[in-house]
């Protein structure tokens, strides 16, 4: 169940949905779609009352969704054909450039494919269709690290060519990486919706620095905003505001190494929802 | 691109349906000469009352008879309502069942086109072998010396069509409103066996669907009397029940 859920998306931008399991993240993405329909409220897609007009509102709309089910008796250029079948701008050329870059083989049957290759063809599909809107279901679930890292590349170029990439996700480092906005969801309402940097810039900021000799405490530099924790060679650092303004204060020191070990979004996500959890 | 991965889906099915009713017919009309001759000591061996009338008739009225009972009562009640019932029960909640409903919904085609092109392609894969059958029944029927109305045998695959079609559009309706296929399937089938059960029970056989294909319907064909009433109420039992599986297809959240 959805409870005032507002979000409006600009053209050619990345933004990304986040919550827990059972937040309303799926169930939000398909009353967009009609798939679900929902009891009030307005939908818009690409100046479309999606309400009103749901075919029309699907046509821009390349959609992959959060089951990786599909028709298993098919081949995978047969399920490709198939969902591409539906959209009038869609090109089977980038479906196909887009299976051979995710290494699926267009003859294998669906029922044959691990998980993480039924996550790429529904990819392939959605982006493939050449809907201005692309709304994924957790596109990165189940992909291995390097398949994570090049879908987001793809998101990001897909975004550059002016389409609007609207995903949900469990995976907040590419949540973090991706876009440009972010919505936390939790219950099926909306708890937050903001930039991104603006959200990450409540998370800590911390440096692991590694010294080649051992220091004191009192022998480190100080300063309004400025905390060290640790001992001999290796201290953390945490500190506020800018990290140009934290790091000219280690210029002398004799550092070996340096690690950036600031909270990224799933420190606000922790935050957020413990937040949630304590006052209910 | 619906209606081809439909027929993709239902090929065996079909296949099978239509190899059951060609053998069904073929031993039919090869067996009519040996059965011809021996009805009367037939009849007594005969349990149920219907089935009696159906001998009768047979010993009374001829190949026609003998021929109307196997395909448009037997062939269409039994092998057709299977089929129609397997195949109707996949129309919708066949999606649901292999999770593949929000794929297929959430493209760019109305829920009335997928209904429409699954319902089309459903019922042509029940009606074609159920009509290619009942005419090759009427091409063999000269090897065992009959000979069969061309006229009557369309009269007898248009009515059997009307009551192959209203089963599997309830179906269709039972496919819109379930989660599993197999619950409409099962639900449609039971109904259906309860229905011939009845039939075989002298004082209730009134109350049966089966009458609306029986003997009483399909001899007067011969004659070139069409059960235009009968046709008429299973013509418009069809159009409610898919008007009903449209409206529950439209309204239903996936």
């Amino acid at each position: 169940m959805l409870h005032g859920v507002s979000l409006e998306v600009a053209a050619g931008e990345v933004f990304g949905f986040v919550g827990p399991n059972g937040a309303g993240k799926t169930t939000f993405l398909k009353s967009l779609l009609g798939i679900v329909r929902p009891d009030a409220g307005s939908i818009t897609i690409a100046d479309i009352d999606a309400r009103r007009r749901p075919l029309r509102a699907r046509r821009n709309v390349g959609y992959a969704p959060g089951e990786t089910a599909m028709y298993d008796s098919f081949r995978v250029l047969t399920m490709l054909e198939f969902a591409l079948a539906f959209h009038e701008s869609a090109s089977l050329e980038r479906g196909r450039a887009l299976l051979s870059r995710f290494g699926l083989p267009e003859k294998r049957r669906v029922r044959q494919l691990s998980h993480g290759m039924k996550r790429k063809l529904l990819l392939a599909q959605a982006i493939a269709s050449g809907a201005p809107v692309l709304m994924l279901d957790e596109p990165m679930e189940g992909l291995d690290p390097e398949a994570r890292r090049d879908v987001e590349v793809l998101l990001a170029q897909e975004a550059a060519a002016g389409r609007t990439v609207f995903f949900s996700s469990h995976d907040l480092p590419s949540v973090e990486r991706v876009c440009r906005r972010v919505a936390f969801l939790r219950g099926g309402r909306l708890l937050e919706c903001g930039p991104v940097e603006e959200i990450l810039s409540r998370a800590s900021h911390t440096l692991l620095v590694q010294l080649r000799e051992p220091r004191e405490p009192d022998a480190l530099p100080s300063g309004p905003g400025l905390e060290w924790t640790g001992e001999g060679k290796r201290w953390r650092l945490a500190y506020r505001g800018n990290a140009e303004d934290a790091l000219a204060q280690l210029t002398a020191l004799p550092i070996a190494s340096l690690r950036d070990a600031s909270g990224g979004l799933e420190e606000v996500f922790e935050a957020l929802y413990g937040a949630e959890e304590d006052a209910s | 691109m619906i209606a081809r991965h439909f027929l993709w889906e239902q090929r065996f099915l079909a296949l099978g349906y239509f190899l059951l009713l060609l053998v069904n017919m073929m031993a039919s009309v090869l067996y009519w000469p040996e059965l011809r001759d021996s009805i009367p000591e037939m009849i007594k061996l005969i349990p149920f009352k219907p089935l009696q009338d159906f001998a009768r008739a047979f010993d009374e009225q001829g190949f026609w008879a003998y021929y109307g009972a196997q395909h448009f009562w037997k062939g269409a009640g039994m092998f057709g309502i299977a089929a129609a019932g397997l195949m109707g029960s996949g129309v919708v909640a066949r999606d649901v069942d292999q999770r593949t409903a929000e794929l297929l919904l959430s493209r760019p085609v109305s829920r009335a086109r997928i209904l429409c092109e699954r319902w089309c392609t459903g019922a042509l894969l029940i009606l074609l072998p159920f009509t290619m059958v009942a005419f090759i029944g009427g091409w063999m029927a000269p090897s065992v010396d009959e000979m069969l109305d061309r006229s009557a045998v369309l009269m007898g695959v248009a009515h059997s069509s009307t009551f192959l079609l209203a089963v599997f559009t309830l179906t269709c309706w039972l496919s819109a409103l379930f989660t599993h296929q197999l619950k409409a399937g099962i639900l449609v089938l039971g109904f259906m066996l309860l229905n011939l059960a009845i039939y075989l029970v002298k004082d209730l056989w009134d109350w049966s669907l089966y009458n609306l294909i029986d003997l009483d319907v399909t001899l007067p064909m011969e004659a070139g009397v069409y059960p235009w009433r009968e046709t008429f109420w299973l013509g418009g039992a069809t159009l409610v029940f898919y008007v009903g599986a449209l409206v529950s297809f439209q309204r239903r959240d996936f």
